[in-house]
């Protein structure tokens, strides 16, 4: 290849570097969307929560407690796990690619991209050393 | 009609290389799409779109983790046959000429032609550069390359970890881990090896007509010489 056909490609390299960075995705809409699902438990509506979370996060719960989602979320050992941080407001949320973690306080929350929308993947999720959290919901 | 003709035949090898480059990035684009969006599935989330594919880190990581070998490959070629040399081998300069060489061979200042370049005809700071100035464009590219494969690799990597419910890390954190050097190895080793084969068959096997070989009837021992 000539000099020419390099430097575009050096070119071609800062693009792809700029389009990476430039889609990086809205880590406050994840942190708005995981305080909201934290308040519908808190205020014990299932099915307001039920519309934060993704696909595989509502058929766990479903399968999990044999109820629909609007019921299985507000179970006590789901629910009890999420409401703790209700009120306690965002520790910091980072989004990379179509993955969100926001942290609140009391909890931890995993959220995916669907379409424009972040949908919580995990709630109610503890850290443990050297392993995956621990999560009260977990789909997807 | 004959101009272009006449174009493309002189150009012929960056066309036909160019051509090669872009048919191939699509097919890892389509591809690469094609299993992201497997593991989404398998994961319960949403797949994605060709174009949201191409913006992602997880495609820019797979590309700029290949460019930047390929760059440091040439780079290291270039530089390492000035001052070494491979018996036989058409790839290498002759035994005897190992080094910078004199300004007569190199056609530089008072020996410069008049068809030389122009910062190649008068001594100061322009020859100083023009003189390493395809190291310094492969180096940059090199540097480049590797430093976007860092950044997005490190979005990649994140993306995975959240993914797998674990905690992101921070770039220089990533630095640091196996992912990336084990990306790059991988890659290097690769290059490295290629040019090593390159470097070593050309003694012995010849392809009538390539300047990368020595003429067929050439003697095993001829260094330096290429078809």
């Amino acid at each position: 290849m000539t000099a020419t056909g390099r430097a575009a490609a050096g070119a071609l390299a800062v693009l792809a570097l700029v389009s990476a960075c430039s889609a990086s995705p809205d880590a406050s809409a994840a942190a708005e969307a995981a305080s909201a699902l934290v308040e519908a438990v808190a205020s014990s509506d299932g099915a307001a929560a039920c519309t934060l979370l993704a696909p595989a996060a509502v058929q766990a719960l479903e399968s999990e407690f044999s109820a629909a989602c609007e019921e299985a979320v507000l179970e006590p050992e789901v629910a009890d796990e999420i409401e703790d941080a209700a009120g306690g407001g965002s520790r910091g949320a980072q989004a990379f690619g179509r993955q969100a973690q926001v942290r609140l306080e009391g909890d931890t929350v995993f959220l995916t991209l669907s379409g424009e929308t972040w949908l919580v993947t995990a709630a109610g999720c503890t850290p443990r050393t050297d392993q995956p959290y621990e999560c009260a919901i977990e789909g997807g | 009609m004959s101009a272009l003709r006449s174009a493309l035949r002189h150009n012929g090898l960056t066309l036909f290389f160019g051509v090669l480059f872009v048919v191939t990035l699509v097919g890892q684009a389509l591809t690469g799409l094609a299993y992201f969006n497997e593991e989404q599935r398998g994961a319960g989330l949403e797949p994605v779109t060709l174009g949201q594919y191409l913006t992602s880190s997880v495609f820019a990581v797979d590309v700029t983790e290949n460019w930047q070998s390929e760059y440091l490959q040439f780079l290291l070629f270039i530089l390492a046959t000035v001052w070494l040399v491979q018996k036989g081998s058409p790839e290498s300069k002759k035994l005897e000429d190992v080094g910078r060489e004199s300004d007569e061979e190199q056609h530089v200042a008072e020996h410069a032609t008049e068809s030389s370049p122009a910062w190649a005809r008068v001594r100061g700071w322009r020859l100083s550069v023009f003189s390493h100035s395809l190291s310094l464009v492969m180096g940059g590219l090199f540097l480049l390359s590797w430093l976007a494969q860092s950044i997005t690799g490190t979005t990649a990597y994140n993306e995975s970890q959240l993914r797998d419910r674990q905690d992101p890390v921070t770039w220089a954190e990533y630095l640091a881990l196996p992912e990336f050097w084990n990306r790059t190895f991988q890659n290097w080793q690769s290059e490295f090896l290629a040019v090593a084969s390159m470097v070593v068959l050309a003694i012995y096997l010849r392809e009538r007509g390539s300047p990368e070989s020595k003429p067929v009837g050439t003697s095993h021992d001829a260094t330096g010489v290429e078809g």
